[in-house]
């Protein structure tokens, strides 16, 4: 290990060279003090001191700061001198490479290497950068040039300090000549400052180095390369042997091959272990296709004996459904729907006698159909419904198709819940029931006194003793028992009173009344508090008279002052605040008009919303009587990657407002009416419910069952029923997954997932998305039988209602990307959890409300903890690429592919392992080293056998 | 003749620059290239490190006795040049990376402040033998660090706890008894030092005592840090220790937690 001249500027940034060469340790210093002043900028309402300044953007605020700390003087910085030389970023970057010497041609790749020593505070900047209707970037502006500027600032001061003490120049050109000039003192210094050193020559050589006689320098440096090469063969023969032991070969036989011979082997074995990773990789993959591809086709093949073709998603006993069809067309009572045809033999085959949905087909049970978000973690309750009753379940991305922004009861900002790639265009706002005003009950008088205290500079000192033996009550309880004590809380927080959603369009005339109304609200709080009038001595006409003056519409005395004596100045001076303070103005109320044309959804985009996603998924017929839509988020404690655990597809929160927005409006008349001009009938008696898959406690909760007629909701009591049993039977899956010890019962299990949802020290709630492996477009039929384990994302997709491909363009551009970015952060948090994941939670700490660091000061985490990706210290998460399986002809999706760039490019370049399914031929299509390759699509004698892994397997019994 | 018989005491309980023959002993045969001696066998260096603070406690206990008062002027002004010498080690004990220097330097900075204990009136024989013998095992356990390397240096190889266990364990328990930590006879030693003395609680007596402490403290995590903490190196051979060796090693410790409790009762 040593210094090249050329990558100097290139690879290494001047004071890496610095600290490799001469030990000193300006990287690690630079980090921390950039680190300190990103804290101080992008806090986002953590710190109760903020940094001032900055409104006028980073490398001001910053410079501003820096020009005064004389903390930075006392260690022999000197940034005020070198921040007196430039007022902009732009200009500070200039002077800094020039001082450095550092030639215009490296410009770029210097800059890039700066920006990659910090790559997570880099990547946080772009991304707000970018982020032009982000709120903090808004009021405090910040991107990748102010960063780049503060960090060569600040490294120009180290250096030149280093300099001063080292007695040496480390401008580029110097640095670089004396890297060329002297190359054995450049390898035994960076041997030594690398901790790389043969350990019992560190003494020497820093001997060799004190005395800075370049003859004996050299003399050791030869001896110590010598003795390094020797002692590495040594370590590489040593390890051939074990590798042919373990192969079964001696060392005798070894021994006997010629020096040559031996010396390809040794060379080969390293120059595999470059691409050793990649190996495993492929065979993981392989190994994974060709299970999922043999069970499939032990499962397909034995549906098609038994029957035609249906609708993809139509579950085990599809053909019986059909046959119910008449039954549960609109006009036909669907009690009267039962079956007289025969159960196919497939549809209970390996359920093992326990209850099935052929039995409740048998039995004539109204069929009940769920939609479930494509998320790994729906597989494994789709899975327990179905062998429970007779619900046939769809794969949908858990934002229903709808992209919206939602404004949240209480809450003054928008949530955007669609996946990242959409930017929503329409906002759902959330009204209460009744209007009532908004009382604190004691409990959260008493939480925001403590919190407010907490938060000033002296209180914390007197409330520590005032206060401090209830927060070690508060750690007890929920250290000790975290579910009675949670419960205990809960109760005591006021709850949020009941709220329906906004989704339908106001009218203009509407909201220009609405706007009237807030801004005359804003003029009598204004008149009371200006002049102390109560609003019973002013009437409408003087109100609405103000409105108008404030908003240019009118000019002249008004009637206010006229009858309480206001002189001309005080009144020019109350219209000036109300347009200032009060925003009553012109450009205020363009822009509320703008932002409540935003709200909600007009009927023809509700129903071009609901077709859409009820085609993608190929339910345009054949509605049972029940809906279930269900979004699914988590639950748990403590923990900031929470909604790491939530849906992807909704922007990392719970999918549970997207449920009621899709559910509100395919319930509606109006909607159904356009719909069925589009070909999809939904049923007068059909209702659209919506509910939330919690994913940690595997529960299931109905929500807005107020707005259903009496009918379904008698039989919303016993879907519930099953929805707690299903969930119970996942929570024993999932405990098995988690080790959780000491588990004997479905029941047990439910109460176990229920505490690590409640206990702030579990690190690891549930295991989330990890182990995801596969994505599958096309019927459920493909997987109804399978246990997948809880590593499948399932979008449900009928070929054969998208002649023109434009439904699977749709998933293929929006989830499969998601889901493909899902698997590479789990890919990349488990090959290198250290610097692509983020590390171990125990030591993470929250940083301005807006990201993790580990300890006190480090790089932005990235990725995924630990703690999701590893079980000890093996990988819970098996590192495959995204294996993404479409049920289509090929030439569909080839013709779909084609339109598709960015898709097209994954697969192209691995990222994605593409499969193809043609239903009409039974033929798989791999995409694997730039062409297409044919598998066998045929059960595999050993596919009965379960694979050590877990994998592929149907359970039933509890 | 208490004058001299300080000076000699000086060179055993040693205080700067008569320390410099002392720290350059300890570090003698602890570096790759030096040339080993049979002075730099740690049996003898731990007899030496025993026998040397003894005979300087005897040497003060008997310029005293030749003239208490002449004695204990001189010890006000031994006292000083024993907490500055202390503090100075300590302080220097942060930036060596060569366990043997870190140790010789630590027996430097402990024994120099039986002269801040002496001039309070504190016997200072059992906190010289308290402090000397809390650094035997760790003295001992450097020698094997060296077998294996070649040299006791932080930094050059990391991450034992993964690599040698059973060492490191021993490892961080001889570096706490080292750097006088309960129960350690060091801790003892060091407690009878800051307030056994008549003029107890005095700020010339705590402060020295005190802040070498600290920076003992602070030195022994930075070395730990570098040989028992981080990532093993791929590139080197590792060996745990001999069980016989940790047993005895492990075993001279527990004697020596024992040995400091009986030292307080002794004391006391």
């Amino acid at each position: 290990m040593t210094v090249v001249p050329e990558e100097v500027g290139r690879e290494l940034t001047l004071y890496d060279v610095v600290d490799r060469l001469f030990g000193s340790r300006i990287g690690l210093t630079l980090n921390e003090l950039l680190i300190k002043g990103c804290m101080d900028f992008f806090d986002e309402g953590q710190s109760v001191w903020r940094m001032p300044g900055r409104k006028q953007g980073l490398f001001r605020a910053w410079s501003h700061i820096a020009k005064r700390n004389r903390r930075l003087r006392m260690r022999g910085l000197d940034v005020g001198a070198i921040l007196a030389r430039a007022d902009d970023p732009e200009s500070m970057i200039h002077h800094v490479m020039t001082r450095l010497q550092i030639p215009e041609r490296l410009w770029m790749d210097y800059f890039a290497l700066e920006l990659a020593k910090l790559h997570g505070w880099a990547g946080f900047v772009r991304w707000r950068s970018q982020a032009h209707h982000y709120y903090w970037q808004q009021r405090n502006p910040a991107d990748l040039v102010d960063f780049v500027a503060i960090r060569l600032v600040l490294s120009l001061a180290l250096i030149e300090d280093a300099a001063r003490r080292i007695k040496r120049d480390f401008r580029y050109a110097s640095l670089v000549a004396f890297v060329e000039r002297f190359p054995h003192e450049c390898l035994l210094r960076c041997e030594l400052n690398a901790g790389t050193i043969l350990p019992d020559y560190a003494h020497r050589v820093e001997v060799a180095l004190d005395s800075a006689s370049q003859p004996r320098i050299e003399s050791l440096s030869l001896e110590y390369r010598l003795e390094k090469t020797s002692r590495e063969s040594r370590t590489r023969a040593a390890r051939i042997r074990e590798l042919y032991e373990r192969a079964g070969v001696s060392t005798a036989q070894l021994r006997a091959h010629p020096p040559a011979r031996l010396r390809r082997l040794i060379d080969a074995v390293h120059e595999f272990k470059a691409g050793e990773g990649m190996v495993w990789t492929r065979a993981l993959e392989h190994t994974y296709m060709q299970r999922l591809l043999a069970r499939m086709a032990q499962r397909t093949g034995a549906s098609r004996a038994g029957r035609a073709p249906s609708r993809p998603d139509t579950p085990a006993a599809p053909a019986t459904m059909r046959a119910a069809e008449p039954a549960n067309r609109p006009g036909n009572p669907p009690d009267t729907a039962v079956p007289d045809i025969e159960m196919p033999a497939d549809a209970v085959a390996g359920v093992g006698g326990g209850p099935s949905a052929g039995d409740d087909a048998a039995r004539g049970e109204p069929k009940v159909q769920t939609l479930f978000c494509i998320d790994v973690r729906s597989e494994r309750l789709r899975r327990q419904m179905e062998a429970l009753g007779n619900y046939e379940t769809f794969g949908i991305a858990g934002f229903f198709g709808v992209p919206v922004a939602f404004i949240e009861l209480g809450k003054g900002h928008e949530t955007a819940l669609c996946p990242a790639i959409v930017t929503p265009k329409n906002v759902a706002l959330e009204m209460p029931h009744k209007h009532e005003q908004h009382r604190h009950s004691l409990f959260h008088l008493a939480h925001e006194v403590v919190h407010d205290l907490k938060s000033t500079v002296l209180a914390p000192y007197v409330t520590v003793e005032a206060v401090g033996l209830l927060f070690g009550f508060d750690m007890v309880g929920k250290t000790l028992a975290p579910r009675a004590y949670n419960t205990w809380r809960r109760k005591l927080d006021s709850r949020k009173p009941p709220a329906a959603l906004m989704i339908d369009k106001i009218t203009k005339d509407d909201a220009l009344e609405l706007v009237a109304n807030l801004q005359e609200e804003m003029i009598v709080r204004a008149v009371e508090q200006h002049f102390g009038i109560k609003r019973e001595a002013i009437t409408n006409a003087m109100i609405r008279e103000l409105r108008e003056i404030a908003l240019g519409e009118r000019h002249g005395r008004s009637e206010l002052a006229k009858r309480f004596d206001v002189d001309a100045a005080a009144e020019a001076l109350f219209i000036s605040s109300l347009q200032i303070e009060y925003r009553v103005n012109p450009d205020q109320a363009k822009l509320q008009l703008e932002h409540l044309a935003k709200l909600g959804f007009r009927i023809k985009k509700q129903a071009f919303l609901i077709g859409t996603a009820l085609r993608s998924i190929g339910l345009t017929e054949d509605f049972g009587r029940i809906v279930l839509v269900v979004g699914h988020g988590s639950s748990s404690e403590n923990n900031p990657y929470e909604s790491a655990l939530d849906c992807g597809a909704c922007g990392g929160d719970h999918g549970l407002v997207n449920a009621r927005i899709f559910a509100a409006m395919a319930n509606r008349r109006e909607v159904r009416t356009l719909l069925a001009e589009q070909g999809i009938a939904i049923p007068d008696e059909t209702w659209f419910v919506p509910a939330l898959h919690d994913t940690t406690t595997d529960e299931v909760t109905l929500y807005d069952l107020e707005q259903l007629p009496p009918g379904p909701l008698t039989r919303l009591d016993r879907i519930s029923e099953d929805l707690r049993a299903a969930g119970r039977l996942c929570a024993r899956e999932r405990c098995r997954e988690l080790a959780e010890p000491g588990i004997t019962s479905a029941e047990q299990a439910a109460r176990r997932v229920k505490r690590n949802a409640l206990d702030w020290t579990q690190v690891r709630p549930e295991w989330g998305l990890s182990k995801n492996a596969c994505f599958i477009i096309g019927g459920r039929r493909l997987s109804e039988d399978l246990d997948l384990d809880g590593r499948a994302f399932l979008h449900s997709y009928d070929y054969r209602l998208d002649e023109k491909g434009y439904l699977l363009e749709n998933i293929l551009s929006g989830p499969l990307v998601v889901g493909q970015w899902i698997n590479m952060e789990h890919y990349f948090s488990t090959v290198d959890n250290e610097n692509f994941g983020s590390g171990s939670k125990v030591y993470h700490n929250i940083v301005g409300r807006f990201g993790v660091m580990t300890g006190n000061v480090s790089d932005l985490r990235t990725g995924l903890p630990a703690q999701t990706m590893l079980q000890g210290e093996r990988p819970y998460h098996q590192p495959l690429r995204l294996i993404t399986l479409i049920e289509a002809s090929f030439d569909h999706v080839m013709h779909v592919l084609e339109r598709l760039y960015k898709v097209r490019e994954l697969v192209e370049n691995g990222w994605i392992r593409l499969l193809i399914l043609d239903p009409e031929t039974d033929r798989v299509s791999l995409y694997e080293a730039g062409g297409w390759q044919t598998l066998p699509f045929a059960p595999d004698p050993a596919a009965g056998q379960k694979p050590p892994d877990s994998t592929l397997e149907r359970k039933v019994s509890v | 003749m208490t004058l001299v018989l300080f000076v000699l005491a000086a060179l055993l309980l040693p205080l700067y620059p008569f320390s410099m023959a002392a720290t350059a002993l300890l570090q003698g045969g602890g570096t790759g290239g030096a040339s080993v001696s049979a002075l730099h066998a740690p049996a003898i260096k731990a007899a030496l490190m025993l026998a040397a603070p003894v005979l300087g406690a005897l040497l003060i206990m008997l310029g005293m006795s030749v003239s208490e008062s002449r004695g204990h002027a001189l010890l006000q002004i031994f006292a000083i040049w024993g907490g500055l010498t202390s503090m100075l080690y300590a302080f220097r004990m942060l930036s060596a990376k060569d366990a043997h220097i870190w140790l010789s330097h630590l027996y430097a900075s402990a024994l120099a402040l039986i002269w801040v204990g002496a001039a309070h009136g504190v016997s200072p024989l059992l906190p010289a033998l308290g402090l000397a013998a809390s650094l035997l095992p760790l003295l001992f356990l450097l020698q094997t660090l060296t077998r294996q390397f070649g040299i006791a240096r932080s930094g050059l190889y990391p991450g034992l706890g993964k690599r040698m266990p059973m060492f490191s364990l021993l490892f961080t328990a001889a570096l706490l008894m080292a750097v006088a930590v309960p129960v350690s006879p060091g801790f003892f030693a060091v407690a009878e030092l800051a307030f056994g003395g008549v003029s107890a609680n005095e700020l010339p007596t705590l402060i020295p005592i005190s802040l070498s402490w600290l920076l003992w403290t602070w030195a022994g995590i930075n070395l730990l840090t570098g040989i028992v903490f981080g990532r093993p190196r791929e590139d080197l051979v590792y060996a745990d220790i001999e069980q016989r060796r940790a047993l005895a090693i492990g075993g001279a410790m527990l004697a020596l937690a024992v040995l400091g409790i009986l030292l307080m009762e002794l004391v006391l």
